[in-house]
């Protein structure tokens, strides 16, 4: 089996995952913005266009040898990201729920659908993530109705939250996480039909719609300043203090959904950038391979530190890598390549 | 010599040699209905060879037997099957052939074949007689307005009615014969111009590619041609009414008829086509629309709400109001079993009564509903053995998965319905989330002739307005996405404005 994504679920792939992780990035894993953290994902966007770009036009030197160092780069950086999902995910399903359940035990069902997703191929993938897209505008609505009653607006003061500095680092950082998860980008083959324009727009309306989750976030119960317990987060998140508790099951649907999406999206590109680096490997074989390496770097590594500690500094170094990759790729290549 | 031996090959010109193998062929030492009937044609002999029963009598003697016998051709005629068919039979379809292997089977599905002395061609003559069922109403896909009559068992008869519906000079009907030892005669109908080639190649290479020695009827036939046999879902819809058959042609699918089998089989689908109903086409466009809506909320609910149900009640308690929680609490009291256990009870009971019912003959089927329903549910409730919120749940559940119109779509969503339950039993929410992630990872990789299943929503493509929902007539111009690029529905609407 081969490992292949079109470009428009491909795009869509990217769509949810760089939604959930925006939202779950600054609603859980890097709180310290606050108030202004709705204005956090404009400045990522604008640091990780002209990667996606960059992508783009690296699409067409798949065959040249220039890109394979960079995939070598890219493979741990989305496995250890794929890894924080799965624990995202496994530890807010223990904490809902599931407390008396170790975590590695609850990360033995995520590994098997994600598995099971990315044995299905990337358009599947892609395709499950553009119904997911679909269906997501109405959850944000149910949610935003459920809760209007109970949102507090003045929770929004001051706008700037911890200040402008703040907020700018929370834009780079948050622009390291969105890195790995919109590598899938640079699979599918050829982009002949896609117009420079659907990047972008694309990476808006991502970035509009996890805009839309924070700020809804924002208005309910805040998360103690001082609190900087995952869980406590996760708590202020999924049970909003002064609301009903049933009115929060929307979220909690789009917590998962949105978590499983980007999940299977870093796991499917593992898999393709270890079947593009070891091409004679069977892509269920690279599958295993990277899903399994995810759900153990989840279970036994301390991956939520380290992708804390290296978030600023994954866009740091990873961008310019890619650009000069792509310009020496472009000088190298130019038009034989393309053909 | 074995049979595929002495089927293969051509008649020889000596009358009595081709008898002999066809004896041999159709055993007529033991077949008693294998009719050999000798007689003369201006002083040739010949023998009329066909099956009791499956041929009709009266047309042999009539039309075949009495002109052959009273004709006295000129001097110097020599009779043979060109001769016959011109001068002589008076039976309106007959051809020559002389490949073995044809004319068998053409005589055991009802032909006779006419051998002559002396010629090394029959005369093949359409006496096809047998006792069939004449064209009823649906049993199973029952409308409350529109066309009442169904399929029926003889191909022909089909291929008449989906004429009847689909009267156009570019309706095609190839036949196609599949099964090795036992062919089965298959009928390919599609409206040229409307279907993509691509998709009739398609689907007649899958025919041509089925290697089995027998295939009964459509069902068989499915499984040997899906693009997803492990699929849990139909990836081709079952119909039995010539009018919804044909209404698919108009959009661009291919149907599939079969001897024997009172349905089409029509490709390719979406899920959205599960949906949808005969009636849905003879009502107004607001009552068809709300009434897939309807079947859409059904089909919801009956693949999440048990999962949701448990996954409610056993980890998330604190998501439920209150006043909802203390009357689950209380009518759950005395029952002994857990949630997984009754929910499974209650399922497993339902299906039971639902399969008692549909093999028991009609008037006794009734009343085992009633018996299933309230005498056994009522005393299971009184025994404390389930709570009657479950019944609740249970019926809903069954209610929403009788709205959907295919059986085996229904039958699908059930087998769905269990691996969301065991899902939300195990993990709660976040296992009815993971068990709809991955059910839906799966209908994405989900092709039917090649067509993505959840098309035109995901990936999404251009379509007829008469899908997910239905729009009015004067807007359903644009043909579907899976029809040909010159299709005749006029793209830009010739309807009402």
């Amino acid at each position: 089996m081969k490992l292949s994504i079109s470009a428009s679920p491909a795009r869509a792939a990217a769509l949810a995952a760089i939604a959930a992780r925006t939202f779950v990035t600054l609603t859980i894993d890097a709180p310290p913005t606050h108030n202004g953290a709705y204005l956090c994902p404009m400045i990522a966007a604008a640091l990780v266009l002209p990667w996606l770009l960059c992508l783009r036009e690296l699409r067409r030197f798949k065959t040249g040898a220039p890109i394979s160092p960079l995939m070598a780069m890219l493979l741990p950086v989305i496995l250890l990201d794929a890894a924080v999902t799965a624990v995202e995910i496994s530890g807010s399903a223990g904490y809902l729920a599931l407390d008396r359940v170790s975590t590695q035990a609850l990360l033995i069902p995520v590994g098997l659908a994600a598995l099971w997703s990315v044995s299905k191929n990337g358009d599947a993938m892609g395709y499950a993530a553009a119904l997911w897209a679909r269906l997501f505008p109405v959850l944000l609505v149910l949610i935003i109705v459920l809760q209007a009653r109970r949102y507090r607006p003045e929770w929004l003061q001051p706008l700037l939250g911890s200040g402008g500095r703040a907020i700018v680092g929370g834009g780079i950082r948050l622009a390291g996480r969105l890195i790995p998860c919109s590598a899938v980008l640079l699979l599918p083959e050829g982009n002949e039909d896609e117009h420079i324009g659907t990047t972008a727009v694309m990476l808006v309306i991502a970035v509009l719609i996890a805009s839309g989750l924070i700020l809804s976030h924002r208005m309910m119960t805040p998360t103690p300043l001082r609190e900087r317990g995952w869980l406590n987060r996760l708590d202020g998140l999924l049970t909003n203090g002064r609301a009903p508790l049933y009115l929060q099951l929307p979220m909690i649907c789009t917590w998962y959904a949105g978590l499983f999406h980007l999940l299977s999206c870093e796991c499917f590109t593992g898999a393709a950038l270890l079947q593009y680096l070891l091409p004679s490997v069977d892509g269920l074989l690279c599958a295993v391979a990277a899903v399994a390496a995810v759900i153990l770097a989840a279970g036994f590594l301390p991956v939520f530190d380290v992708i804390e500690a290296a978030s600023g500094a994954m866009y740091v170094v990873l961008a310019p890598v890619t650009a000069l990759v792509a310009i020496h790729a472009a000088r190298k290549g130019g038009i034989s390549a393309c053909a | 010599m074995n049979q595929e031996n002495l089927i293969r090959g051509v008649l020889s010109p000596e009358l009595e040699g081709n008898l002999a193998r066809f004896r041999q062929i159709l055993r007529s030492d033991v077949n008693s209905d294998a009719q050999f009937r000798m007689l003369e044609c201006a002083g040739t002999p010949m023998c009329a060879v066909y099956i009791e029963g499956m041929a009709d009598d009266r047309k042999i003697s009539e039309f075949v037997l009495r002109p052959c016998v009273e004709h006295s051709a000129g001097q110097g005629v020599s009779i043979d099957a060109d001769y016959l068919i011109r001068y002589v039979l008076q039976i309106a379809q007959c051809e020559a052939e002389q490949r073995l292997e044809e004319i068998v089977d053409s005589v055991v599905s009802g032909m006779t074949a006419l051998l002559i002395e002396g010629c090394d061609t029959c005369v093949l003559l359409e006496t096809r007689g047998y006792p069939a069922r004449p064209v009823n109403k649906t049993t199973n896909e029952s409308v409350v307005i529109g066309a009442q009559e169904g399929f029926v068992e003889s191909l022909r008869t089909n291929m008449t009615l989906l004429r009847r519906y689909a009267a156009s000079p570019h309706l095609i009907t190839e036949c196609l014969s599949v099964g090795r030892q036992v062919p089965c005669r298959v009928a390919l109908a599609w409206l040229d111009g409307v279907a993509d080639e691509r998709v009739v190649n398609a689907l007649r290479t899958r025919l041509k590619r089925i290697d089995a020695p027998c295939v009964m009827g459509l069902g068989a036939i499915q499984q040997h041609i899906e693009d997803s046999p492990w699929s849990l879902l139909p990836q081709m819809l079952q119909t039995e009414r010539p009018d919804r058959a044909a209404a698919c042609l108009m959009e661009g699918q291919v149907a599939l008829l079969a001897d024997n089998s009172p349905c089409a089989l029509v490709a390719p689908v979406t899920l959205f086509h599960q949906l949808h109903a005969s009636d849905d086409s003879f009502s107004r466009w607001q009552y068809g629309t709300f009434l897939r809506l309807i079947r859409l909320l059904g089909m919801l609910i009956s693949v999440f709400l048990p999962g949701m149900y448990i996954a409610l009640t056993d980890y998330h308690m604190h998501l439920l109001p209150l006043s909802l929680l203390g009357s689950i609490a209380e009518a759950r009291a005395n029952v002994p079993f857990p949630i997984l256990a009754e929910i499974l009870i209650m399922e497993f009971s339902f299906y039971l009564i639902n399969e008692a019912g549909t093999r028991l003959p009609q008037q006794i089927g009734s009343a085992l509903g009633i018996v299933g329903a309230l005498i056994l549910g009522q005393a299971a409730v009184s025994a404390s053995i389930i709570s009657p919120i479950l019944i609740i749940i249970v019926a809903l559940t069954g209610l929403g998965n009788y709205a959907i119109p295919d059986y085996s779509f229904g039958i699908g969503l059930v087998i769905c319905r269990l691996f969301v339950i065991l899902c939300g039993s195990l993990l709660g929410l976040y296992g009815v989330c993971l068990a709809a992630f991955c059910l839906a990872c799966s209908l994405c990789a989900t092709r039917s002739l090649g067509c993505p299943y959840l098309a035109p929503l995901a990936p999404r493509r251009r379509h007829n307005p008469d899908l997910l929902l239905r729009l009015p007539v004067w807007l359903q111009t644009r043909p579907m996405f899976f029809a040909a690029g010159n299709s005749w529905i006029d793209p830009k609407g010739g309807g009402r404005r």
